[in-house]
């Protein structure tokens, strides 16, 4: 049985990678501009919340579950830090972080108390999430302390916090997933929810684990963008819900849960992060963006869910 | 068990009645809140939430099948700017607009069919790529600003009134959604496919090609989809990128509060009507209370948390 094995996670990891050699020699042969310190930098800004996000929700689908809400706490993070870094300076922080983890919560509350479907719940979780967040900002605003920009963003390299940040969290939840027992039963409950049941693997702390990681980094990671862009926008995360499915997706995470690993899922958002970053250097109409990465997703999807009949 | 099925099929099920009960108290409080009973009011406000109400019957149709479909929104927004290009404010372009809409939903219906049958994705992700790719699309078509605009003579399918009594729309919204019930219950492609929602499994035994019918499904919603942007674009009059959007959780809402179930096999046209008034008149609710649009959103995953709960606790019983 291959599945599950090291070089089955390595074999998944493949397209991710390939796709990424291939956008990096492609975009760096035809702009002088790609291998630069400041493209390599703002490249690494870029990854950081698409990352974050996309290391939430893959570790809501190793359970078998999706989470389409991060784009909306994304959002109401920006919003929160936006209104509240003047007063709160640094404290901003780790509050807008809780909210974060209070709206995955709320995710996985619905799912285990209310025995309703995972993908619903994280619709109506987003259009909750998305109603308070216009309530509180109704237009992008605010203004985000510059203290804040300058720990995170001030150097414009490569081997700076964006890029610590990213890796840190990755190799966090990779000892986390790889070497501890409860990352071995979030992996067991997404494979076979009722046999990791019988092993005493409850599903409400494992639903309530994924939904808070992945509420937590939704929230970190638009903690990272309201910085950056010194505001806060109601809107702004709604594509990237897609993206951090889609980024999963690609690094191999298997939609019905227990199969996947962290590294394929980075190197699946480097290589989305490296199509946003192709479209800029090349000059190329950026409305055609979204359609390229539609049919990337549908790509990743063909070529790792053919032969699953996995239905929603 | 002694009725025999197409007499059980034709009475309406507990959820729909549940679902017209509420309709019935919402409109009570309506009235007491306004201080005036006037069924014209009422209709007028039918009128408006038909494009909902059309769009919620393909989506009901889609949970039938156990699917879901996440782009209607999406494709309703693509037949509102093709079809205020095609008609550039011209009634001479009807015949060609309307084939233009209508044709380009099909085909996206097409697609997302093929997407979940032949390609086998899951229908939720298949369909929130299309209409990624679609609103990329639209983008790309018109730079940003749409441009045309829909003929005051077509307009007359949301303004106008039949003998001045009930509006057009409501009656083509009515029309549409007793030729699904009929298509459903009383022709065999219908049946076949609420038995394959039923039970996929027995279905297939049975040797129902359930493939096809699930890709003619998802025509049939997208074709939904078209002609709800079309009532639209009659109500509005002008393209505009996005209107739709909202509409993709609002069917959803409007269908679970109408009785349909995830797991499919249920088909209530008469309550996913229900729920989309419920769900417009709730919106109109808080437009006459003066709470600021964003409640609308909270109000929408309220509703189908609620909705969902309910139904799932009653069936824990």
């Amino acid at each position: 049985m291959l599945e599950g094995s090291f070089k089955f996670n390595v074999l998944l990891t493949l397209p991710a990678l390939v796709l990424t050699i291939l956008l990096a020699v492609v975009t760096g042969a035809l702009s002088p501009n790609f291998v630069t310190e400041t493209n390599l930098a703002n490249l690494a800004t870029r990854l950081l919340p698409l990352g974050l996000v996309a290391l939430g929700e893959a570790m809501v689908l190793f359970a078998g579950r999706i989470d389409l809400s991060v784009g909306s706490i994304f959002s109401l993070s920006t919003a929160i830090v936006a209104l509240t870094s003047d007063t709160l300076g640094w404290y901003a922080i780790p509050v807008t972080l809780v909210i974060g983890i209070a709206c995955g919560l709320f995710n996985a509350a619905g799912i285990n108390l209310f025995r309703i479907n995972p993908l619903v719940m994280g619709l109506a979780t987003a259009a909750i999430v998305k109603g308070v967040t216009l309530l509180i900002l109704p237009s992008p605003g605010g203004e985000v302390n510059y203290e804040l920009y300058d720990a995170l963003f001030g150097s414009e390299r490569l081997l700076a916090m964006p890029l610590f940040l990213t890796i840190g969290a990755y190799a966090a939840l990779v000892v986390i997933m790889g070497w501890t027992r409860f990352g071995r039963s979030i992996y067991a409950f997404g494979s076979d929810q009722r046999a990791a049941f019988v092993n005493g693997v409850s599903a409400w702390k494992v639903d309530l684990a994924v939904y808070g990681v992945s509420g937590f980094f939704a929230a970190a990671a638009g903690i990272a963008v309201s910085i950056k862009i010194l505001s806060g926008d109601p809107l702004i995360g709604e594509a990237y819900t897609l993206d951090a499915v889609s980024a999963a997706i690609l690094g191999g995470v298997a939609l019905q849960g227990g199969r996947g690993s962290l590294i394929g899922v980075l190197l699946a958002t480097i290589s989305l992060v490296l199509v946003n970053n192709a479209f800029n250097l090349l000059d190329l109409d950026t409305n055609f963006q979204n359609i390229a990465k539609g049919l990337i997703f549908v790509l990743a999807l063909v070529f790792f869910m053919r032969g699953k009949a996995g239905e929603a | 068990m002694t009725l025999p099925p197409a007499l059980a099929n034709a009475r309406p099920a507990h959820a729909t009645l549940r679902a017209m009960g509420l309709l019935a108290l919402l409109l009570i409080v309506l009235f007491v809140a306004s201080g005036k009973v006037s069924m014209q009011q009422v209709l007028d406000n039918a009128r408006q939430a038909a494009p909902l109400g059309i769009i919620a019957l393909g989506q009901a149709l889609i949970l039938m099948m156990g699917r879901l479909d996440l782009s209607v929104g999406a494709t309703a927004g693509l037949a509102n700017v093709v079809l205020a290009s095609a008609f550039a404010g011209d009634m001479s372009n009807m015949p060609l607009a309307l084939t233009l809409t209508i044709g380009l939903g099909l085909l996206v219906g097409l697609c997302n069919g093929l997407l979940v049958v032949t390609l086998r994705i899951p229908s939720f992700l298949a369909t929130l790529a299309t209409s990624l790719v679609l609103t990329g699309g639209l983008l790309v078509y018109t730079g940003g600003s749409p441009r045309g605009s829909i003929p005051a003579g077509f307009r007359q399918i949301s303004e106008g009134w039949l003998f001045g009594v009930i509006p057009w729309s409501v009656v083509i919204w009515a029309v549409i959604g007793s030729l699904l019930m009929l298509f459903v219950h009383y022709t065999l492609a219908g049946r076949k496919m609420l038995f394959s929602g039923a039970n996929p499994v027995a279905a297939r035994l049975s040797g129902i090609a359930a493939g096809r019918l699930v890709i003619l499904s998802f025509i049939i919603a997208s074709l939904m989809a078209t002609l709800g942007g079309i009532m639209l674009s009659a109500i509005t009059g002008t393209a505009s990128i996005g209107i739709a959007n909202s509409y993709t959780v609002d069917t959803i809402a409007a269908v679970v509060i109408g009785g349909a179930l995830f797991s499919g096999g249920v088909f209530l046209p008469a309550g996913a009507a229900a729920g989309s008034l419920i769900l417009f008149f709730l919106q109109s609710l808080l437009y006459v209370l003066s709470l600021p649009p964003a409640a609308r959103f909270i109000l929408q995953g309220a509703i189908i948390i609620a909705a969902l709960a309910l139904a799932n606790l009653k069936k824990d019983r």
